[in-house]
């Protein structure tokens, strides 16, 4: 779903923009590169306290809510133009004036940075990623079979449905063994693990 | 025949039973023995011999006393019989894998890999810069002797991965429970 070339704006943007509007200019421009950096992994994601510090600092008062929704803002903004080929600045500052409430000020800054920064961005397109929308699991044993008589053995059966970018659904279907099972379980849990902590 | 012999029977044996590695052929184990006293037939008939019991003790996971019982009728040289009752122990665990794999006959999970990403790009604002994971899970299939292998790609957030650990987790009681039945 993209901003820039369809035009779709993503829930909460206007209010995230009139924040942004509220930040003074050389600040704001400290952001957009720190969203830049971040976004070629030459630096960490920004900080919502530091900037609300300077922002104080500026008698300016933002929730941390708000400021990070600001964060968020620039990083899909930025990330979004880098899909699109030859998006120079003033096709930025358009487009992004006309979607939403943006300042004349903010918008130059915005598009200012993106001019700098746009053949660096990396094309950040991701191969065909979809969506977890179901996963369901039987437990069985097998008591025997044509290969083999005494091999009684449980197996795992997972049934996993993904639905891709055009909103297609597909099921697969695999079976573990006991060792392979829990090779899946310490993935899992090490997965879980991580996302809780980040 | 000397033990080395012997060893060398019992491992290509093996290999020809369940690596499925067609060139074991009758000729390769006479190859393999030319600096034995065995003729053409005697290699025939122990690999008539031997076969079997390979073959039995893989496909119903049979124990070491097991292993005694069907040995005991071909009175092998002792140090023979030691040898085999050692190569069972040593090749048991991936001999049953094996097997194992064999009664899996549609796609199996042959690799899980994945990464943690921030989501820079989503319908709702607040989403972004969210911790999602991007899962990649590897399929395969042996067909005619080839394996196919298809990925599927998904990205798991937070309250996802919650979920389905929770689920993994009721899957390894219930495993746990069935193992301590068989025992």
């Amino acid at each position: 779903m993209s901003f820039f070339s369809e035009k779709r704006s993503p829930k909460g943007i206007f209010t995230a923009i009139n924040s942004l509007n509220k930040f003074p200019q050389q600040l704001l421009a400290k952001l957009c590169q720190d969203v830049v950096d971040a976004l070629q992994y030459k630096g960490s994601v920004p900080q919502v306290s530091h900037y609300q510090i300077q922002l104080e600092k500026n008698s300016i008062d933002l929730g941390k809510n708000e400021v990070q929704s600001t964060i968020n803002v620039l990083f899909f903004l930025y990330r979004d133009a880098s899909k699109i080929s030859n998006l120079d600045q003033k096709q930025f500052l358009e487009i992004l004036q006309n979607q939403t409430g943006i300042t004349n000020q903010a918008g130059k800054v915005l598009a200012t940075i993106w001019e700098r920064e746009k053949e660096n961005l990396p094309s950040l397109t991701m191969p065909n990623v979809g969506k977890l929308i179901d996963f369901k699991w039987k437990v069985g044993v097998t008591f025997s079979s044509s290969i083999s008589e005494n091999l009684v053995t449980p197996f795992v059966t997972v049934n996993i449905s993904v639905s891709n970018t055009d909103e297609l659904v597909q099921t697969h279907s695999f079976e573990m063994s006991v060792p392979e099972f829990k090779e899946f379980a310490r993935n899992l849990k090490e997965i879980n693990q991580l996302l809780e902590v980040i | 025949m000397e033990l080395k012999h012997f060893d060398f029977f019992l491992n290509s044996l093996v290999k020809k039973l369940y690596h499925k590695d067609k060139s074991i052929t009758n000729e390769y184990l006479q190859e393999g023995v030319i600096d034995s006293q065995l003729g053409s037939d005697q290699v025939i008939s122990l690999v008539d011999t031997l076969e079997p019991i390979l073959l039995q003790i893989g496909h119903s996971d049979l124990s070491q006393n097991a292993l005694e019982k069907l040995l005991e009728p071909l009175e092998l040289r002792q140090d023979f019989h030691q040898h085999f009752l050692k190569f069972w122990e040593q090749q048991r665990d991936e001999i049953r894998s094996i097997v194992r794999n064999e009664l899996i006959f549609n796609d199996r999970l042959s690799g899980v890999s994945w990464r943690v990403d921030m989501k820079t790009n989503s319908k709702k604002i607040s989403n972004i810069n969210q911790p999602i994971a991007i899962v990649e899970l590897l399929l395969s299939r042996n067909q005619q002797e080839r394996e196919d292998t298809k990925s599927i790609m998904f990205e798991i957030d937070k309250t996802q991965i919650s979920n389905l650990v929770n689920q993994i987790e009721e899957i390894e009681s219930l495993l746990e429970k069935g193992i301590q039945q068989k025992n």
